[in-house]
């Protein structure tokens, strides 16, 4: 059951906040938690059910070594506890991958395993790490089993995050229900919610129409040229944003409804102009994770530059695993790594920041450059793909353009010629129609220049621990609770729901 | 966080919710009628009543192509046709052995060589694959500069798959069918397990696949010829569509071609191709305008190239009657049989001995003039 799909949105939504509401009003707020629990229990094995095992030995396992790390904290425990979490992902996420490669280099002939990868796994894996990590070192107050399993199976950030910290939730699940403004909650949770549902189906979903041709395309050799194979990348970055950024909103807007401020996980990340601004734009839950339970423990930037570094890479290179058992995910984490070291090192050498107008927009189109190269390799299925549309992006296979165009033969035909210039044929380009092509710059437009959802709702605090936007009800645009925006929302939702060709499942379910 | 306005909350719960109680509401008349229309049902669910019942088909929220190759899977065959809507008429009952219609999955031989990717060379191949070739997909334009890569490349999808959650609101605002028609299915006594006609475009429409893919039309034939190829006259005239004056063959199609042929071949099929026919009227048409003179050149060039493979049927005025035509671009029943019995009476046909001779010359001498055969046993008894 997908946040997008009319079940959830019109059945399974409104009785699960019905009953969470009157159980909540009563005062039965023990009776709400577990309610939450069975809706997300509902939610997750919708998917596969069997794989409700493995979240429920997982959560089991995970909450009684914490106790046990509370009672005494041991060294031994935690790598336990550690080893156990990393055994789940090695077997399910990268076992295959292993044999895979192994074959490959010895010609053993292994036979895979074949196990089907079970939804969430590298979040809920990641979250229990986290949770035994710190109760060895600071320790953490002692949770009750209905809280710790409402806390890793809440539906809302169960699937694609974001990345939920104990200390952040916790404190939340033992207050739900008290003291909230339960309207204001369900307003600013829907609107949330609303607007990432736009963005998944209107916007992501449309796109994907180019990304996959032309990767499925050059997959198959096809020889794409210049432009469809820009179109094709530039189509699948703003598709990942959109779907998972829109993911992000959904779940804030969700946990909003149920009381509950999630933390925000993207801030316009292409509005960026470098990659450490990047990074600190996109994913930001999985980044501070990455930070505070890899890099820093790894030695962070305590041990000499070089040591910074290595630590970066290697930091990078898992985190692009962590995506995906494929080497291709891996060079995208290496292509991230060089790049932040390229960043920090400009940095350290004091080389001129970029200043003025002029000066950001260089910098602007050097980081998107940058960051749409390393996403061919995050969308291709292997490398022959990935080269073969990096081949295309080069120009190697020639220009073409519209058909429009074909007087420019006439007009400067010294320059047809050079360019190795030809007319029509953009198939790819009008894959999804003349409607779905209006949807790539609309997307770029509201990359650049729109507020991202959690900005826009600040003054009424979407996200967790996000500073409260002093400019409230400043422009005209600005959310505040009224029958306009009621109105606005629910004729969003509405077109959403029409506009849905099919549910089609958000791109990071499968990490 | 600013203090919120109680009144500003309340109004805007209310617009809120009374939005989405319409939409709420709104899917549900959506989903009722889908229900009730049978486009619900899963598709091995479809084939199998299909299969049991021979319940004719036509859904419109269900991707077309997902059917077909569904069906096709299912399905233990020797025979099977591949092309366009305008090879949808051939049926089971040409043969002795069994057939199915993939008709309207492929726009042309590069789609056609897709079709071998995902569907014909995986596992047994066909005996004999009948390709009805339609000659625009051999048009290089007068603006292809030739490097240009074709649509066929990517997508033989047929139909597509259409948003589903207001699906019958789209179908009355495009005119396709009324509230009444809906209003009527709601109230039908006839339930979802009526298996007789499965989606809306067999219950409230005019056409359905048959178990062996082919197409069958509720429509009754038209008495008048003319308003038959308006349509097909109004393309001609502004070269527009399938009638792109001015064209050349196109070499990347006939490689395309070629090379669907060979692997169909090497993988121990044979291929038999056909020129699909036009009405006469549309072929005079045509010559009137002028400017399509590479259709001569393509034909000369197919039966070149494929002596025994290839049967031209582009224009069969001598044969058949433009009655036999259900439009300007459409041959009926009739006009389609007449075309595999000649081809299976050639010498070295591929199609000899899987084709019902004897059935067809009876069925076609019987029927001759008329675009359908009302006789048909799925005709007869759903649309007659």
């Amino acid at each position: 059951m997908l946040f997008s799909s009319v079940g959830f949105i019109f059945c399974f939504l409104p009785i699960v906040l019905a009953m969470f509401y009157f159980l909540v009003g009563r005062g039965y707020v023990d009776a709400a938690k577990l309610w939450l629990i069975a809706a997300s229990i509902v939610f997750y094995g919708n998917f596969i059910p069997v794989h409700l095992l493995l979240l429920g030995t997982s959560t089991v396992v995970n909450f009684f070594i914490g106790r046990r790390l509370l009672k005494t904290p041991s060294r031994a425990v935690l790598a336990a506890g550690v080893v156990f979490n990393l055994s789940i992902l090695a077997v399910f996420k990268y076992a295959d991958f292993a044999v895979d490669n192994l074959n490959i280099l010895f010609g053993l002939g292994l036979p895979t395993f074949g196990l089907a990868l079970p939804l969430a796994l590298s979040f809920f894996t990641f979250q229990k790490m986290a949770y035994l990590i710190d109760v060895y070192r600071e320790g953490a107050p002692r949770y009750s089993f209905r809280d710790f399993v409402l806390f890793v199976a809440f539906f809302p950030q169960l699937i694609a995050g974001p990345i939920v910290h104990h200390r952040q939730i916790m404190p939340q699940i033992a207050r739900l229900g008290i003291g909230r403004d339960a309207p204001l909650d369900f307003a600013v949770g829907a609107t949330a919610f609303v607007l990432g549902l736009f963005k998944k189906v209107a916007i992501a979903d449309s796109l994907a129409i180019y990304s996959d041709t032309t990767f499925a395309a050059a997959s198959r050799g096809v020889p794409l040229d210049l432009l469809t194979a820009w179109v094709g990348v530039v189509a699948f970055a703003l598709q990942i944003y959109f779907d998972f950024s829109g993911y992000s909103d959904m779940a804030l807007g969700l946990g909003r409804m149920f009381g509950i401020h999630l933390p925000v996980n993207f801030l316009s990340p292409y509005k960026s102009t470098n990659i450490i601004e990047f990074w600190r734009r996109w994913h930001i839950t999985l980044s501070q994770f990455l930070r505070n339970y890899l890099y820093i423990p790894l030695g962070g930037n305590r041990h000499g530059t070089f040591r910074r570094y290595v630590n970066l890479w290697i930091v990078m290179l898992l985190g692009g695993l962590w995506h995906g058992a494929n080497w291709t995910f891996v060079v995208w984490g290496g292509l991230h790594g060089l790049y932040l070291s390229v960043n920090h090192a400009w940095r350290e050498l004091n080389l001129p920041a970029a200043s003025g107008r002029g000066g950001k927009l260089l910098a602007w189109i050097a980081t998107m450059a940058a960051v749409v190269l390393a996403w061919v390799f995050f969308r291709a299925s292997n490398f022959t793909t990935a080269f073969a549309m990096l081949s295309a992006m080069s120009g190697h296979n020639g220009i073409t353009l519209p058909s429009a165009a074909a007087s420019l033969t006439a007009a400067a035909p010294a320059l047809v010629h050079a360019l190795d210039i030809s007319f029509g044929g953009l198939v790819y380009l009008a894959a999804g129609g003349p409607f779905s092509l209006v949807w790539l710059p609309v997307a770029i437009i509201i990359c650049l220049a729109a507020p991202n959802v959690a900005d826009w709702l600040s003054p009424w605090q979407l996200a967790l621990d996000q500073p409260v936007d002093k400019r409230e009800g400043e422009g005209t645009l600005r959310w505040a609770p009224g029958l306009g925006w009621g109105i606005s929302i629910g004729i969003l939702l509405a077109f959403c729901v029409a506009y849905q060709q099919s549910t089609i499942q958000f791109l990071y379910f499968q990490f | 966080m600013p203090t919120a306005n109680r009144l500003g909350i309340r109004r805007f719960l209310i617009a809120l919710l009374a939005v989405y109680a319409i939409v709420m509401v709104a899917l549900a008349v959506n989903y009722a009628a889908l229900w009730q229309a049978g486009e619900l049902r899963s598709i091995d669910d479809i084939i199998e009543l299909q299969v049991r019942d021979g319940a004719i088909y036509n859904a419109l929220s269900i991707g077309f192509a997902d059917y077909k190759y569904a069906f096709y899977r299912h399905a233990v065959l020797r025979v099977v046709a591949i092309g366009t809507s305008r090879a949808m008429q051939i049926g089971q009952n040409f043969f002795h052995a069994p057939f199915y219609n993939l008709g309207g999955l492929t726009q042309g031989p590069a789609q056609a060589n897709v079709l071998a990717d995902r569907l014909l060379l995986r596992g047994k191949p066909p005996e004999v694959v009948i390709f009805a070739l339609d000659f625009w997909t051999f048009c290089r334009a007068p603006t292809d500069s030739g490097r240009g890569r074709r649509s066929s490349e990517f997508v033989h999808d047929g139909m597509g798959q259409p948003p589903r959650h207001f699906l019958i609101y789209r179908l009355i605002a495009e005119g396709r069918f009324t509230i009444a028609d809906f209003a009527r299915l709601l109230v039908s006594r006839e339930s979802a397990d009526d298996v007789d006609r499965i989606g809306l475009g067999a219950r409230l429409g005019s056409s359905g696949f048959a178990a062996d893919g082919s197409i069958h039309s509720a429509a009754p034939e038209q008495d008048a010829l003319e308003p038959r190829w308006q349509g097909t006259f109004a393309r001609i005239d502004g070269g527009t569509d399938q009638f792109i004056k001015g064209c050349t063959v196109s070499e990347p199609a006939l490689d395309a071609l070629a090379g669907f042929v060979n692997r169909m071949e090497a993988a121990g099929s044979r291929v038999v191709l056909m020129l699909a026919p036009l009405p006469g009227a549309v072929i005079e048409r045509m010559a009137a305008v002028g400017q399509y003179g590479y259709i001569d050149t393509l034909r000369n060039m197919l039966a070149a190239r494929y002596p025994q493979r290839f049967g031209d049927f582009f224009d069969m005025r001598e044969q058949a009657p433009d009655s036999e035509f259900l439009d300007g671009m459409h041959g009926g029943e009739v006009v389609y049989m007449r075309a595999i019995l000649a081809m299976a009476r050639r010498p070295g046909s591929g199609l000899r001995d899987l084709v019902d001779e004897s059935g067809l010359a009876k069925q076609i001498q019987e029927w001759s003039g008329h675009a359908e055969v009302p006789t048909d046993p799925i005709n007869k008894r759903f649309f007659r």
